[in-house]
């Protein structure tokens, strides 16, 4: 037996034991409090900055710490490790607030049935995935002696339009004694199966009135369910949550590679496994339900979230030629993965197109409409990986560009999520001066979110803070440009005695070049798709931009620094979170969810990696807001021609 | 089999018709326009590709320009220090033999200031081009050191030494511009913009300079090169790419283009000793030449308008190719 120690979490005032010579970051994990990650404790990212208050620990390293940090006890908690009882604080900026982000809250409306069928173009049947029909059963006679099964399907034929039933063993097993116990009057539990009709249960007496389902959006980083009523369709609430994932890395890439670890595969799923657990909890708590009044989980994900989540092995999606186990999955029992709603209630994936297209995309397909129509459009899907999908009725085409998590807030200096504090718009008055900036929750200023990265961006070009390469112009600013620790040019923004966490608030050049990279391959993405299929912008009827960043994109800030074409803005939509509304829909209606898969079928994967031009396109997008201007028409970031006298000055030096 | 009947075929006229055009620069001011050359060269112009006088106009003929330097090189390939002799200590004696061996123009490159070579003072390179400017009458092309901490430094000093003079001064890169625009805009200079081997960046640095408020038709483009041997079929194919782009109309590559053909000739192996069976005692000399000149050729065909050469015979050479390409100019 290895010797243990306790290590207390503050302020969360949580203690774990652990054996003596574990690492912080792993008793966090075990204690269950969040320590913000990004490299999943290689010890590359620096985010899990911890403040030693007792004890002792070791093997901790200095690199990414000031000397008056390293006096306060700043410590990396992936490096160092528990050797004796320590107390340990978790500064604000490696908290994260586990609640949803405030925009999700802010948002009281959430869509209902009409909405849905607006954004899809079309009327929206209401028949549910699983179905609750209340039937009296004529009680069996020596005239009428067929056996308890045939008697219940022959009842709810008359209801359930189905070409046949099939029913599981242990509820065979059960049902003489229901349908006595019962006097034959039950409730039956139907899911769909394709072409057959489960029988997935049955209850004693009339429980039609408790029939929810719970959709789930698993994101890379923000796992949201919302909680519906089958029977009129309505969406009663939402919850959502940080995916807890998150503590081992903040990109797929990183958690494929911790799923093919020792162990790995099995905490990655236990930690989304929790996280759904927990939003389910909330939501059934907070309208008096019990788990097993949800009957069902419509899922949707990318490819590997949802391997993750069915503890399938993931490892193959990361190697060329990036394979997947299975795409296409048949309903699961919830209970099987551990999920708590109704223990037999049916846990539907929707499916995925390719390694990196995943049914979030698939399901965006459908719910914005785009193919039911005769108009092409193109669908951007702006994330971690960024998705793009061009098509219409006839066709659809999509592909996957890795942009970086930059636009989620992360690998920038400043960045973060979109929680309280974020700064999400701001303006320059002059390359000096900030005029006028908010955050999320109007809460002290701890960062940026993705949205802020680009507002902030778009102004430091018009301020010209930097050139159309994204570098810093050294002589913009006397007062506000500097050299950072890490020896680059950073922009202070805002200083340490405004911010939430007395830490001052910039913009260094290397979060420039993220933020160009990540636009970069979005736009160069879009720009071989539509050219592998002969077309352009100016071919497409819409663009739609979906993920929850679009809902709060300024427009003219992302045209300005390139990330969105510069089209005309009634023809910019922004579809919201188009996984979600997805799953519902499959939720809501049969036809959609069988629809949703003729989809993926339909859905043609291009691989950007073989395209010769990508990387021109690439370069060429790698430049504000494009090497090729004439793209970019509107975009005039200076109205005027700039003074001379300020490179002058550099003359006389 | 059919056999032969008569029957005549109109050839189909392939010529290509192209919307846009390359912009003609002017180095060089004579004492009409406030300058004191002898002469002025005009580069660009063509609306065609390259030597297709039948698709349009070809513009000017393509010019010649000599390297000088302003410290004597100590590295020099014995061909070259023997073609200069003494005249390599002094950059006005040199600038005048250049001239002699049929440069239209001279370009200064001044080594000299260069950190690890002689760590010139900003003065010392303004005197350099002062002594050029009063040695020989042609235009002046002026080159810095290619470290920009330097150039930013020494580029502003000669600029204001070659005040009026219209010369030709660089070069502007995608991370250092801003002086040189500056100085090329104050004191009436073309200005040369140089980018690594890409069409991209090569638009990206004009797009800066014109940001930054100077004129994209007095910048004349440096894509840079190789030499023969040495990837000069991709040279080619990114400037041929280039030149399309400019006659279909992209403003941003519109641009004249010059060649530094002599310092990437003379500096492979293959040029300062030739490692071949067939290299004898009387034909060593000749392959530096002959690569500098072949470089020279190749460049010339796809569209390079402005050509920095070395070593007289392959000037020469160059000469006559321009000759024959263009018999009417």
């Amino acid at each position: 037996m290895s010797k243990k120690c306790k290590v207390h979490f503050v302020p969360d005032d949580i203690t774990v034991e652990v054996p003596v010579g574990s690492t912080l970051l792993a008793a966090a994990n075990a204690a269950g409090v969040y320590v913000n990650s990004l490299c999943g404790g290689d010890g590359v990212c620096g985010r899990c900055r911890v403040i030693l208050r007792s004890g002792k620990t070791t093997g901790e390293s200095t690199e990414y710490f000031t000397h008056d940090e390293i006096r306060a006890g700043y410590i990396l908690a992936c490096e160092a490790r528990a050797e004796s009882d320590v107390e340990v604080e978790i500064p604000p900026e490696t908290r994260q607030t586990q609640t949803a982000p405030e925009h999700e809250k802010l948002k009281s409306e959430v869509p209902q049935l009409k909405d849905l069928s607006r954004g899809a173009q079309r009327q929206i049947k209401l028949a549910p995935l699983m179905q609750k029909h209340y039937v009296e059963l004529p009680k069996p006679t020596l005239e009428n002696n067929v056996s308890d099964l045939q008697r219940l399907e022959q009842e709810l034929h008359k209801v359930v339009p189905a070409e046949g039933f099939q029913m599981g063993l242990k509820v065979t097993r059960r049902l003489p004694k229901i349908l006595r116990d019962a006097d034959w009057k039950l409730t039956a539990i139907t899911g769909h199966r394709g072409p057959l009709t489960e029988i997935v249960s049955v209850e004693s007496g009339d429980t039609r009135r408790r029939n929810m389902c719970i959709a789930v959006d698993i994101g890379t980083t923000t796992v949201v369910c919302h909680l519906v009523d089958l029977r009129d369709g309505q969406t009663l609430g939402q919850e959502a949550k940080y995916n807890s994932q998150a503590n081992y890395g903040a990109d797929v890439i990183r958690r494929i590679i911790h799923a093919s670890t020792p162990d790995g595969e099995k905490a990655l799923r236990e930690a989304i496994v929790g996280d759904i657990n927990e939003l389910i909890h909330g939501l059934t708590r907070r309208y008096h339900l019990t788990q097993n009044d949800i009957s069902f989980i419509s899922a949707a994900g990318n490819t590997t979230m949802l391997h993750l989540l069915l503890g399938l092995p993931s490892e193959n999606i990361r190697k060329e030629p990036y394979v997947g186990v299975a795409y296409r999955l048949p309903a699961f029992r919830a209970a099987e993965m551990g999920l708590h709603i109704n223990p037999r209630g049916l846990l539907y994936c929707l499916p995925c197109v390719a390694g990196f297209v995943g049914a979030d995309t698939v399901s965006g397909i459908y719910a914005s409409g785009m193919c039911t129509s005769d108009d092409v459009r193109m669908l951007i899907d702006i994330g971690t990986n960024g998705e793009i999908v061009v098509g219409n009725k006839e066709f659809l085409v999509c592909a996957s560009a890795s942009a970086g998590p930059a636009f989620e807030g992360a690998e920038c200096k400043c960045g973060m999520r979109a929680t309280a504090g974020a700064i999400d718009h701001i303006r320059l008055h002059d390359a000096d001066h900030v005029m006028s900036y908010s955050t999320i929750g109007s809460s002290p200023p701890l960062g940026f979110s993705g949205t802020g990265y680009v507002n902030m961006i778009a102004e430091m070009l018009r301020a010209g803070v930097i050139d159309k390469t994204g570098r810093m112009n050294p002589d913009a600013s006397k007062t506000q440009l500097r050299e950072s620790e890490f020896g680059e040019l950073e922009y202070l923004v805002i200083p340490a005695a405004q911010t939430g966490n007395g830490k001052d608030i910039t913009v260094s050049q290397g979060d420039v070049k993220n933020i160009l990279r990540a636009k970069a391959a979005i736009y160069a993405a879009a720009t071989v798709l539509l050219r592998s299929l002969d077309m352009s912008f100016s071919d497409l009827t819409e663009i739609l931009v979906a993920g929850a960043f679009g809902n709060f994109l300024n427009v003219d800030n992302a045209v300005c620094i390139g990330l969105l074409p510069d089209i005309s803005p009634e023809r910019l939509r922004f579809v919201g979170n188009s996984s979600l509304a997805g799953a519902k829909l499959a939720a809501l209606c049969c036809d959609c969810y069988d629809e949703i898969f003729n989809i993926a079928d339909r859905t043609t994967y291009f691989e950007l990696s073989t395209q010769p031009d990508f990387m021109d396109e690439f370069v060429s997008a790698s430049f504000f807001p494009h090497t090729n201007t004439e793209l970019f028409p509107s975009v005039n970031l200076f109205p005027k021609m700039p003074k001379i006298p300020k490179t002058q000055s550099s003359r006389k030096e | 089999m059919t056999t032969t009947t008569d029957v005549s075929i109109a050839i189909p006229d392939v010529a290509e018709k192209w919307g846009g055009g390359i912009n003609e620069v002017t180095i060089g001011a004579t004492a009409d326009s406030g300058g004191s050359r002898g002469s002025t060269v005009t580069i660009g112009g063509s609306k065609a590709v390259p030597f297709m006088s039948f698709e349009g106009s070809l513009g000017c003929k393509p010019a010649i320009a000599v390297e000088v330097w302003d410290i004597a090189p100590d590295a020099l390939p014995p061909q070259l220090s023997e073609a200069y002799g003494d005249s390599l200590n002094s950059p006005g004696a040199w600038a005048k033999k250049a001239v002699e061996f049929g440069a239209e123009l001279i370009c200064l490159r001044l080594m000299g200031a260069h950190p690890d070579v002689a760590d010139k003072s900003p003065d010392d390179c303004a005197a350099a081009v002062k002594e050029v400017l009063q040695a020989v009458d042609v235009p002046l092309i002026i080159w810095g050191c290619d470290v920009d901490e330097k150039d930013n430094q020494i580029l502003p000093a000669v600029s204001s030494a070659a005040n009026g003079e219209n010369c030709l001064i660089g070069t502007a890169k995608e991370k250092n511009y801003r002086t040189l625009v500056a100085v090329c805009l104050a004191d009436g200079h073309k200005l040369l913009a140089e980018s690594p081997l890409d069409i991209n960046i090569a638009k990206q640095v004009n797009i800066l300079c014109s940001d930054a408020g100077y004129p994209l038709e007095n910048i004349v483009v440096f894509p840079t090169t190789g030499a023969l041997g040495y990837g000069i079929e991709y040279v080619y194919s990114i400037q041929e790419r280039g030149r399309l782009a400019g006659l279909s109309g992209d403003k941003q590559l519109s641009q004249p283009v010059l060649c530094n053909v002599g310092y990437e000739a003379w500096r492979v192996k293959e040029a300062k000793d030739p490692p071949f069976d067939c290299v004898t005692d009387e034909n060593r000399d000749q392959w530096g030449v002959m690569w500098e000149a072949s470089t020279g050729v190749v460049l010339l065909q796809s569209g390079v308008e402005l050509l920095v050469m070395r070593h007289p015979k392959a000037i020469e050479y160059i000469n006559e190719a321009i000759k024959r390409f263009l018999p009417d100019k």
